[in-house]
């Protein structure tokens, strides 16, 4: 089985994919990319496993734990829109994650973390808007998974 | 210190023509064309980076539009080269 962590990321391209979302599709929602992704796979959201914070020993038995999950909402647009481009898969996307704040129960909160912005002129107007999730959940004192 | 050079012997037969709109005027100039790919936000994504050599005598300026191969750019930036006397202009797909 796999961590709860692992869970977690997989939960959250699940409500990325299905349904499709309408700003991108399903095949272009990505995880843990690790070579650059070209104009083809554009618009895109990039779903990438951050940290894990150090576990706290809430009750006896149990452990409280939070990961980071960064979505990033990816697009190209014309001088000066590719930032507005890329705005609207950043918006559905947080409907979509903050939809079941306990990502069907793997979860007790999901908490907004910092949003981070960049845009670059080449050939093309890029632009990209990181969202951070903390994701905050629990499991046994002895297991990573539940 | 540099050679007094003769720039149009480097823009003759081996350059590429281009139609360049400045405001109202329009223009054939020759230069020398490029686009390779680059990394750009940090990796994540790899894009075109065209751009066009010319002679610095050449009057282009940011939001210029250059027409190579059939295909319309517009002029983002302009930088010179070496000792000033190339330019290159950075373009984007009109």
């Amino acid at each position: 089985m796999s961590s709860r962590a692992e869970q977690i990321t997989q939960a959250i391209v699940a409500a990325l994919t299905t349904p499709a979302m309408t700003s991108v599709p399903a095949a272009r929602v990505f995880r843990d990319v690790d070579s650059a992704l070209s104009s083809n796979d554009w618009p895109a959201l990039l779903v990438e496993t951050g940290d894990e914070f150090a576990p706290q020993t809430v009750v006896i038995g149990r452990k409280f734990r939070s990961v980071d999950v960064q979505v990033t909402a990816l697009a190209q647009a014309g001088a000066g829109a590719a930032l507005t481009a890329a705005d609207a898969a950043y918006v559905e996307a947080f409907g979509r994650v903050m939809a079941d704040r306990t990502l069907g129960g793997l979860a007790f909160d999901v908490l907004e973390g910092q949003t981070a912005r960049a845009s670059e002129a080449y050939g093309e107007r890029i632009a990209a808007i990181r969202k951070t999730y903390s994701i905050q959940y629990e499991t046994a004192e002895t297991s990573l998974e539940g | 210190m540099t050679f007094v050079e003769d720039m149009s012997a480097f823009f003759g037969d081996l350059a590429q023509a281009a139609t360049l709109v400045v405001g109202t005027s329009t223009s054939s100039v020759r230069g020398y064309f490029d686009t390779p790919s680059v990394a750009a936000l940090a990796g994540v994504a790899m894009v075109d980076d065209p751009s066009f050599v010319l002679p610095s005598t050449v009057a282009i300026r940011r939001g210029a539009t250059l027409t190579i191969d059939a295909d319309v750019y517009t002029v983002r930036a302009v930088e010179k080269i070496d000792d000033g006397r190339l330019q290159r202009a950075m373009l984007e797909s009109a």
